[in-house]
């Protein structure tokens, strides 16, 4: 077997120990595990406790839109600063790369600092109380 | 790397950014003011792009950032085209802030935001860049488009150009990574010295056509026309005329950097696509404004055709051609703002835009009235206005080339659009008014109404400096 194939065996046993064990514990259930009732609600599918079947149309508060909407924002700039962070200690050190890489995440930040502004102050962030116009 | 090369953009993109902040620390009821303070500023920053500093000595003038960005006459051509427009459209807004839910200074801030991108895409010298600087534009264009999230129509107008411009930008980027895949660079300069080397090969030539198919979205050609009188209708109307005189602008821009720095070696091939496209926007623009009834649809229909003239320039394919071009895109814009500003004027007193509505408009308010006959009269190049002359120059630099279908449709096309937009002429001034309460118009629009007035004559008068203008970057297009 090639060695390129050969690495991935680790993987492969862990696909097999992974469909083992899993079944290993269904079984294990029907067969040592109590019987109880068992009624329909019992045979739904499981989904976080939740109900598998409602409207569509279920209502929440809008407010979890905008949490949501920050919340990719924000995450993206931990995603820029991940790359930057593993780089800026050997980069700073060069005079010609180190005053752009500073600079460059120092704009970035700012820029994304007045929007962090901007949703403060409109009042994205207050859960409880009445948002400010 | 030389961040002085991109001072301008810093400075629009601070503004606007400053625009936002006193939006929220400033407790003032009335936020209008905001839309004069980012309006002076931009004329400001106009100002400053005539500086020596900015201008000559290599300061400002050169290309940077690994070639991605290029800072040329044409460029600094475009800046002040978009920082002009921008300028006159924060103006206009700030007489339609009644009509504008929700909060002005973000509508504002969002302007300039565009502004800023369009400003990037005059600079570009790579597809990556070009990506990006379009982006830009047109991000901040979806939220404009549905700024009046309360009346169907601008919703529509938003739904419409989200889905068709996220189409686009996946054609676009999707061409880019052929590309990028068959060159191995994403730089203008890069792929011409790949096309002068290699012959194009078919994936090369699908990502091409991709990105051709992207940009003519932005120009709002045929065949990628089909979002424009639905959104031009529905958009706010300072958020239309930002659309027909940026938005294009900045398509037409990375249209030429495109074809004339990275294509240039294809240059017998695209003329003859350039040219078909040309013909077909003129004449579907114009056959389809004729039976319009809206103005502003009317106007959506004509800004295809507009597209379609200045293709035209654009395939004639040498430095008049181009210059003619860069002439028409400044006409254009005070000719167009000038038009949108009379009918956002109107906005809050007319029902819709119908053109029954703007019956007798010359006894309610005859410098509505005139402002709009002037900036139809341009449209329809009637001179001495400055859309006369820069058909003028199209016609000049197609008649140069000889291309003599491309002629006869332009003037077909001339011809066929006199017919609708005299038409609203006439309801203006031949049709008895259904009421007769005279329309106020604030000061500000009087003014603006006034710059743009004087601007379209005055191109057409004085047009020597301008053109002149032009040809300099133009010819540094082309070398």
């Amino acid at each position: 077997m090639s060695p390129e194939f050969s690495q991935y065996i680790p993987i492969g046993m862990l696909i097999v120990i992974a469909i083992a064990f899993s079944a290993g514990l269904l079984v294990m259930s029907t067969l040592m595990g109590q019987k109880g009732r068992r009624p329909a609600i019992k045979d739904t599918a499981y989904e976080c406790g939740m109900l598998p079947i409602t409207p569509a149309h279920g209502r929440f508060s809008v407010k979890f839109y905008v949490v949501a909407m920050l919340f990719v924002l924000f995450d993206i700039e931990v995603v820029f600063l991940y790359p930057w962070a593993v780089v800026f200690k050997s980069l700073l050190k060069d005079p010609q790369t180190g005053p752009l890489i500073f600079t460059s995440m120092l704009t970035f930040i700012g820029i994304l600092f007045v929007g962090f502004i901007y949703a403060l102050k409109k009042g994205a962030f207050d859960w409880g109380t009445r948002a400010k116009q | 790397m030389n961040f002085s090369l991109l001072k301008l953009e810093m400075a629009t993109c601070g503004l606007a950014m400053l625009v936002l902040m006193l939006e929220v620390f400033v407790q003032r009821r009335d936020r209008r003011f905001l839309g004069y303070v980012g309006a002076a500023g931009l004329l400001a920053i106009l100002a400053w792009s005539y500086c020596p500093s900015v201008t000559a000595g290599g300061f400002t003038v050169g290309s940077g950032f690994g070639g991605m960005w290029v800072n040329d006459l044409m460029a600094l051509y475009f800046k002040r085209l978009f920082l002009v427009g921008t300028a006159l459209v924060l103006v206009m807004s700030v007489g339609f802030a009644r009509q504008l839910e929700g909060g002005v200074g973000e509508f504002f801030a969002l302007l300039m935001f565009a502004c800023t991108g369009m400003m990037l895409t005059a600079s570009v010298n790579d597809f990556l860049m070009l990506f990006v600087a379009l982006e830009t534009v047109t991000m901040s264009f979806y939220i404009l488009v549905a700024w009046l999230r309360r009346q169907q129509q601008s919703l529509e107008a938003g739904v419409k150009y989200l889905i068709l411009g996220a189409l686009a930008s996946a054609f676009l980027v999707y061409g880019i990574t052929f590309i990028y895949g068959t060159t191995g660079t994403t730089g203008f300069a890069g792929v011409a010295a790949f096309l002068k080397a290699n012959a194009a090969s078919a994936p090369l030539k699908i990502g091409l056509l991709l990105v051709l198919a992207g940009l003519g979205f932005k120009i709002a050609t045929v065949p990628f026309q089909a979002w424009v009188p639905d959104v031009y209708q529905g958009a706010p109307t300072p958020v239309t005329a930002f659309l027909a005189v940026g938005s294009k602008a900045a398509g037409f821009v990375l249209l030429l950097r495109v074809l004339f720095d990275a294509l240039l070696p294809l240059k017998p091939t695209w003329v003859l696509l350039i040219g078909a496209l040309a013909g077909l926007s003129v004449l579907y623009g114009n056959l389809a404004a004729m039976p319009q009834r809206n103005v502003k649809r009317l106007l959506g229909y004509s800004s295809i055709s507009h597209a379609g003239f200045l293709l035209l320039g654009v395939a004639a394919a040498d430095s008049f051609g181009v210059s003619a071009v860069l002439f028409y895109l400044f006409a254009y814009l005070f000719t167009n703002l000038c038009a949108f500003t009379v009918i956002s004027c109107l906005a809050g007193t007319l029902a819709d835009d119908e053109r029954e509505n703007y019956a007798g408009l010359a006894q309610r308010s005859p410098l509505l009235a005139a402002a709009m006959t002037v900036a139809l009269a341009s449209l329809a190049g009637v001179p001495p206005m400055a859309g006369f002359f820069a058909k003028f120059l199209i016609f000049a630099a197609i008649i140069g080339q000889a291309k003599w279908c491309l002629v006869i449709i332009g003037a077909i096309g001339v011809v066929v659009s006199l017919y609708y937009y005299l038409g609203v002429v006439k309801a203006m001034y031949w049709q008895e008014p259904r009421e007769t309460a005279a329309i106020p118009v604030s000061w500000p629009m009087k003014a603006l109404l006034w710059v743009t007035m004087l601007a379209v004559v005055g191109i057409g008068v004085f047009q020597g400096a301008l053109a002149q203008r032009a040809l300099e970057a133009a010819k540094e297009l082309i070398k």
